[in-house]
This record gives C-alpha cells, structure tokens and sequence, in this order.
C-alpha cells in the first residue's frame, strides 16, 4: 500500500475497534551514511524506516502507540491493542485530536541522495582537516541524507503529507601531540546540498584549529564573578536548557519558573528569540507536528517579553495556555551589533565559552559545568586555554545579565546562533 | 521473531558478514499529580546485515523480516562495503575466528500483568503519596519497561539469541521555598519485568519515604561552596565515575581516536585500592543489570578488567580494535537497535568494592560533602569528567549537615583516583542507566561508597 494509503487503512482500523476518534501519523524514512572513525571512511550504512504511531480515543481515555509493521494484519492488531491502552487509561478532558484543517501537502529537498558527490566531498574534508592539522584526529564523523515521507490522517478530516530531505554534516575531534589530548570538540550543520566545501561549513575550520592548540592547557586558581562569551555551538547546546521550562511537563505540574510571566519581561529587552521550522533560512525544515498540526514559525521572546510557552495540543487544554505553533525547535536569535572582538575587549575577566559539559540545571534554572575548549579572558584579551574550570550561575539571572549579542550569526540549518555575552557567572578552578 | 531460523541466510554471505534480526518494545505510563499523561507504547523491530570486504563496511536495515526482506538487507550491505572498499582501498586481513553458540531469555515466567492492572498500580502508588505527604506542588510516579530480543548469526558460525528486559519505576516529588521549585527523584528496578520485580508496592513506599525526607531537607538546601572539596561519593555515583571517569576512556575506538589512556597501560593510574571491571553478564556471584553472554558481533562476551589495583590493564575491543591492538575481542560490539551498528560499548562497568564503612567514611571527612546521588554525566579523551548531582549533604567535622542545592562535580579521572584513600564494602548496581555514545543503549553501572578529592560547581 501507498502511504497515505496505509494511514487511512489505520485510522479506520482504530474506528472499526471502538475509537470514538482516531489519528495516525505514518512516517517513512530513509537514511544514507558516511561514517568516520579515526579519520577513515570506515562505513556506508542504508536504513530503511516506517512507523505508523496510532492515536485512539475513546470516553475521553487515550491509547497510544508506536509500531513499525504497515501489513493490514499487523495494523488490525496494532488497533485492538491501542483500545486495550485507552481501556485502562483514565478520563481526562484535555484528551483530543487535531481539528480539520485544508487538506496540505508538502515537498522540500531533493529524491535521494547522491553518495558520490557525498564521498567525494568527505574525502575533501578529511585530506584538508589531515593536511593542515596532523596531530587533529577526526574521531567520528560523517555526511548523511535523510529523506523522510509523512502522512498524517485522522477522523476530523485532517489529511496532510510530506516529503522532506536534507544532508547533515557532523565532526567529533581531538587533538594529540606529544602524548598529550585535548578535549575532544565537535560540531555540524544541515545542508540542502552535499556539493559544499565542508571545511568551510558554520565554525569547523575555526574549532579545528583552536583543538590545535589545546593539547597544552592551563589551570585557574581560586574563583571570580566574571563574564562568559558563548560561542554559537555552547549557545546551540544551552538552548535546550533555556527554554525546557516553556514546555508541557513544567507547566502542568505548576513547577515552571515562567508559569506566571506570560506577556511580561523575562530576560534583557535585547533578546528576542524565534523558533521557525519552516523558515526560508533553515535547510532542514519541518511541516508537520507529531499533535496534527501544520507547524508555524514564532516567537517565544520578543524583546524581553515572554510571547508564549510551548504547549502541545494537551498542554494547552490542560493548562488554557494556548498551543503552540511549533515545539521551539529551529531557534533563531535576532542579532545585536557587537563584533566578537568588541565582546572580549569589554570584558575584564572571564571565558570564552566554546563548550558546556554540566548537569542538568535544577527547576529553579542553577546551573553549573566544566568549560571545555574555553579560553581565559583578562583585561580584554584571550590569554590561553583553560583546564578543569566550572561555570556556575542561574539562567533566568544570566539572561537578565546580558553585555552584549553579536552582529555576526551563524547558520546551522535548523538553527541560527549569534555569540551572546552575560555578566555575573561564577567561574572557579582549583 | 522466536520462529525465525536465520542459519539458512548464512548460505547467501560472500564476506565477513552479520545478520542480526531484533525487536525492541517500550511501554510507559506516568501519572502527573494524578494526570495520566502518558499510556503508551512503542515497538521497533526488523533485521540488519553488516558485510566487512576490502577493508570497508556496509550496512542495511529494513523492517521486513521475510526472506525478500532479509535478502534485501544482505545485498545491500554488501554492495554499501564495495561502494566504499572501491574507492578507500584500505589493507586488510581477515578477522581470527571467533563464534559462539547461546541463547539466553531473562523473561518472566509468571503470568503477565494487563495494562490495566499496570495502571492501577501506578495509581495505588500515587495514592500512597497523596494520602501521606501534603502541601507537594508536584509528583510524577512514572512506570517503564523495555524489552531487547535479538538473533544474531554470523560468517564465522556464531548463533546467538538473548532477551533482556529492564522495568523500572521512577517516583519524582517537588515542593517550592520562596517560588523556588525544588525536586527530589529516586528509582526502583532494573533487570528484568514487572511481574518479577514489583510482587507488592511495600518496597516503593519505603523509597517514597526516603525521597520526602531528602525533599523537606533539600528545600532548605545551600550552595555548595565552588572548587576542589573533599567528598564521600555514595554507592550510587561510583558507577557513573567508573564508566564516565574511565570507561569511556578506555573503550578502544576512543584510544585510537586520542584518548589519554592509550599512554598510561601498565602505569599506575589511581589508587591501589582501585580494581575497575566492565563485566559481561555476572559480577561477585549476581547477574548484572544488562547482562551480555555474545555480542553483536558474534563473539562471546567475557569480562574486561580495565584498572587492578590502580594499574591500567587494558581496553574495551570490537574485532577490528582488537585486531589493530593484537589481542582477543572481548564482546563489546553492542548495537542499540536493529537499524544501528555494533559500535564499542561498555556493559556492566564496576569499581569494586572495598573494605571500609559508610558511617567510618563520613566520620573521617573534616570539612567536605556527602554526595548521594547522580543525574547526567560526559566524559573526555582528556579523562576529565563531568556528572549532575542533584541529592547531597555537607560534612562538617565528620557528620552530615545541610543538604545542597543541585550541583556539578568534575575532575580528571586518572588525576582524581589517585586521591582515593577509602573504599565502603558494599556495592549497589545502577540498573536504569543510559549511555549516549551515537546511539542510546542500556549499560549498567556500579560500585561501593569512595572517598575522594573532586570539584564541585556552586557559589
């Protein structure tokens, strides 16, 4: 059967079980790989995916489920165990489907891949990255494609499909020399076409050449209140960190720190913060949410204010916050009008951080973790690369403690982070 | 997938070749402050070959498991291992034989729970909560179970067959101090199902009990004081240490790719009293949480001592690394899903017990902290590393203070367990871990109470 197809053969299957309404979400992928390990190309991995993820309700009880077969027989039986999950489930109001919107289809990216322009291009990056940097080694890596088809039907009339493609281009590296290793680093991007210089892709020629240098590191003694540059790939790793409390599980059980600061000021009247899945900008796009929904860019911070949380379909009945568009994946952040040498010269003391290894920040927003591939910075200057230094501060503070935002972003394809520079965070060594 | 002969697939391999067909199931349900928010399940599942020629890997999965399925999977790994072998011309030989015959179920033998009766206890166990502790802003009572199923055959004659299941139930308790939420959280389970693990709710509502007395305490909780502090780690964060500190440090595709340890074997590395063991399947006479007995490469797992009395012995291996380092594999190509490769993983990694007491422990600590439990850890090529602690106390002079606020702690390993100066005689085995190497996959973790130099992140 063709997928949408199937998804309308699952749908109904779960009606003829006893759904009062039924959604299904049909999902068929695959995915090319050129995997590197310790600077070879030492695998060429082909996945072929589908799974059908079955939404049943009945007396307001949910089922739901996830399973990889699409044969009718499997699909029948798949529908009568949803019914047994909705059984046993209990009442509650706020559970629903998505309600009709125009039938949509959507197509981004090219059919296929093509691995010879993949393999030509990896090859590319791994003679350039061994030339210029002997002593770097290129621990994992890779290009991938991935094509993945959607359809997404349910008992409303809801009828949507897509078929979306892109590559991803990752590098995870270490420095060794003289019997000493740096701090493995990392970085990526997603690219609408492989047919790319790969070295000169986001900051992997900077990264590469500062884990270099990192081999020799040096410790900081004692502790200060100081500044923290993020860099880009720090700011993209922390971003899961700043909004996890906009999200359904905080808002439901009442323990998000912004639960009462809807429509009021959060962070510096500089930042303002847009998460846009289908943005012109972005080379890996998303049309379809997991609740049915047709995915919609917006925006979560504007200009210090909180504009809105991110909340499911669920969420939103269980709380009356509204739903959002979309689930604040492809952040961007408006650009201030710093360049990255003004930002270190206006610092006194500090870090550029380039990358947070730290525990998850308790529900109050503490946090604290090593500066990994991080520099000293003293009276405006970067002065040398740090070892086993902590950051510790508290989020929502930090991001009313901000200096300053760059000009310059850079474009990860599902994100676009400028560096940002916050005041007030404990930076401590031995 | 148990009907399923995979021997007669052996006769279209060419090359050195895997075929793996697995099935992984997920169900949870979690009720939040009586919300059933989640009641639902996910099963994944196909087959997998993984041809080695030339030097070069090729991959394939796909969700069919008929032979039109199956010989899909083969043919296309094998054209994926030409595509790269015709253009990287790497030098090989074949690998040593190596096979294994086993199959091992740890399913349960009693009658299996309806998922309606699943809720109910999930409920009862919510109820408990709210008819004994008041004035909680938030609780989460969260029930999972896992189930891992695989077959595996290879070219050298392995036949392998396991099933292995984790449970686990996970109770999460929140209050508030001045609007500050605060959270404490602790779990029960691991190897094996329901029915075998939760025969009455008694046990939960002792570790309920416990999770509150850490709450009340936590919400009056202080920073911990930034930099390097003398600390007692409890049972529970010496399995993170082994296998974050040095596990991963040793895993040999991690040597070959930089790491630090790959200069110090046969060097003392940390305190004699430290003896560091990734174990395959049993450990002091039990079985361990994610007991491996063949890998995903065929080969039988046995146990790998990385540290013995402070000396670095030795790394983890697939066929390839240990080839390269010129010594047998030791059974630690895991693969997570049927759609992954078998990469270098660890197991069951354990630092082994000692012979002092907790209570002696503390005692003996001035100034310091007790810290009693972990959240999400990272290692380093540099050995330096990083765990959350989100449960701890101070120790002044010997007894146990304030407790503290969420915290980080890090050090570099082969520096910090050289400061090892006590060890408890207990051991307690982490059956709910999670390890992230490029696919997340079920690893246990263990060890005794260890008194230690590290540094904590705070004020």
């Amino acid at each position: 059967m063709e997928p949408k197809e199937t998804a309308l053969y699952a749908r109904d299957a779960l009606l003829r079980a006893g759904a009062d309404k039924s959604q299904v979400m049909l999902t068929r992928s695959i995915r090319d790989e050129l995997y590197v390990e310790n600077g070879k190309i030492a695998l060429n991995r082909t996945t072929h995916n589908h799974e059908i993820k079955y939404k049943a309700i009945r007396d307001r009880k949910q089922g739901l489920t996830m399973a990889g077969r699409i044969d009718k027989t499997s699909i029948d039986s798949e529908a009568i165990q949803v019914m047994e999950l909705a059984g046993a489930a209990v009442a509650d109001e706020a559970r629903d489907i998505a309600e009709y919107q125009e039938p949509a289809v959507f197509a981004d990216g090219p059919e296929g891949s093509d691995k010879v322009k993949m393999y030509a291009r990896l090859r590319e990056f791994l003679d350039q990255a061994g030339e210029k940097h002997p002593d770097t080694i290129i621990e994992n890596g890779g290009i991938v494609f991935n094509q993945t088809e959607v359809s997404l039907v349910n008992s409303n009339g809801v009828d949507f499909a897509s078929r979306t493609s892109h590559y991803e281009f990752f590098a995870i590296f270490t420095t060794k020399k003289d019997k000493l290793s740096s701090s493995m680093n990392y970085t990526g991007c997603v690219l609408a076409d492989p047919d790319v210089e790969l070295m000169k892709t986001v900051l992997t020629e900077r990264l590469l050449e500062q884990s270099a240098g990192q081999t020799k590191l040096r410790a900081l003694e004692g502790k200060f209140t100081g500044d923290i540059i993020m860099t880009p790939d720090c700011l993209g790793d922390f971003y899961r960190f700043l909004i996890k409390p906009l999200y359904d599980n905080f808002l439901i059980g009442g323990t998000s720190i912004y639960k009462d600061k809807l429509n009021k000021p959060i962070t510096d009247k500089r930042i303002t913060l847009h998460s846009r899945p289908v943005g012109d900008e972005m080379a890996g796009r998303d049309y379809i949410g997991p609740d049915g929904y047709v995915l919609k860019n917006n925006t979560i911070i504007d200009k210090g204010i909180l504009t809105g949380f991110l909340t499911s379909q669920y969420g939103a009945l269980k709380t009356g916050f509204p739903r959002a568009g979309n689930l604040g994946t492809h952040p961007v952040f408006e650009p201030g009008d710093s360049s990255l040498d003004e930002m270190i010269k206006s610092v006194r003391r500090g870090l550029l951080l380039c990358r947070f290894s730290g525990g998850d920040p308790s529900y109050g927003g503490d946090f604290s973790g090593v500066a990994k591939n991080s520099y000293y910075i003293e009276n405006g200057m970067i002065q040398y690369p740090v070892s086993e230094v902590m950051v510790s501060g508290n989020i929502p503070d930090m991001l009313n403690n901000l200096n300053s935002i760059s000009a310059e972003r850079i474009n990860f394809g599902t994100s676009l982070m400028p560096w940002m520079s916050f005041g007030g965070v404990t930076v401590s060594g031995k | 997938l148990e009907s399923l002969d995979l021997k007669p697939y052996t006769a279209l391999f060419n090359n050195y070749t895997e075929l793996r067909i697995q099935e992984n199931s997920f169900a949870v349900i979690t009720l939040n402050n009586g919300n059933l928010v989640q009641n639902a399940r996910k099963i994944t599942g196909g087959a997998s070959a993984r041809v080695y020629g030339s030097g070069s890997w090729g991959f394939a999965s796909c969700q069919d498991i008929s032979s039109e399925g199956i010989g899909k999977v083969l043919t296309e790994a094998g054209e994926n291992a030409s595509f790269l072998a015709s253009r990287c011309g790497y030098a090989h030989k074949p690998f040593p034989e190596s096979s294994v015959r086993i199959s091992r179920s740890h399913a349960t033998t009693r009658p299996v729970r309806t998922q309606k009766e699943l809720v109910g206890f999930v409920r009862e166990i919510d109820g408990y909560i709210t008819e004994k502790y008041k004035g909680l802003t938030n609780r989460f009572v969260t029930l999972s179970a896992f189930n891992t199923h695989k077959k595996l055959v290879t070219s050298q004659g392995s036949e392998a067959e396991s099933l292995v299941p984790r449970t686990t139930l996970v109770i999460q308790l929140s209050t508030e101090k001045e609007s500050q939420p605060v959270e404490v959280y602790d779990f029960l389970g691991g190897l094996g199902q329901f029915e075998d693990l939760f025969l009455s709710p008694e046990p939960v509502y002792e570790m309920i009990d416990e999770v509150y007395r850490h709450l009340i305490n936590k919400r009056d909780g202080v920073f911990a004081r930034a930099g390097l502090a003398e600390c007692v780690l409890g049972p529970s964060l010496a399995g993170i240490l082994a296998h974050e500190a040095i596990g991963h440090t040793t895993e040999a595709d991690l040597v070959l790719g930089g790491s630090v340890a790959g200069e110090h074997v046969d060097e003392l590395v940390a305190s004699e009293l430290v003896t560091l063991t990734d174990f395959a399947h049993t450990a002091l006479g039990q079985t361990c949480p994610v007991p491996v007995y063949a890998d995903d490469e065929g080969v039988e797992a046995r146990d790998t001592i990385l540290i013995d009395r402070g000396i670095l012995k030795g790394f983890m291996h697939n066929r390839e690394s240990a080839e390269h380092f010129q010594v047998p594999p030791t059974g630690n190509a895991r693969a997570s899903e049927f759609s992954d490769e078998p990469l270098i993983r660890m197991r069951n990694t354990a630092i082994l017990p000692g012979n002092d007491k907790l209570e002696e422990m503390i005692a003996s600590v001035e100034e310091g902290y007790y810290l009693i439990k972990s959240s999400n850890g990272q290692a380093d090529s540099t050995s330096e590393f990083m765990f959350g602690v989100p449960l701890g106390y101070e120790i002044k002079k010997g007894k146990l203070g304030r407790a503290i606020k969420d915290t980080t702690i890090s050090g570099v390993a082969f520096d910090m367990l050289k400061t090892v100066t006590m060890l408890s005689d207990d051991m307690c085995w982490d059956g709910s871990a999670w390890c992230g190497k490029k696919q997340t996959i079920q690893v246990g973790m263990g060890g005794p109470a260890i008194k230690c130099h590290v540094t904590l992140g705070g004020r």
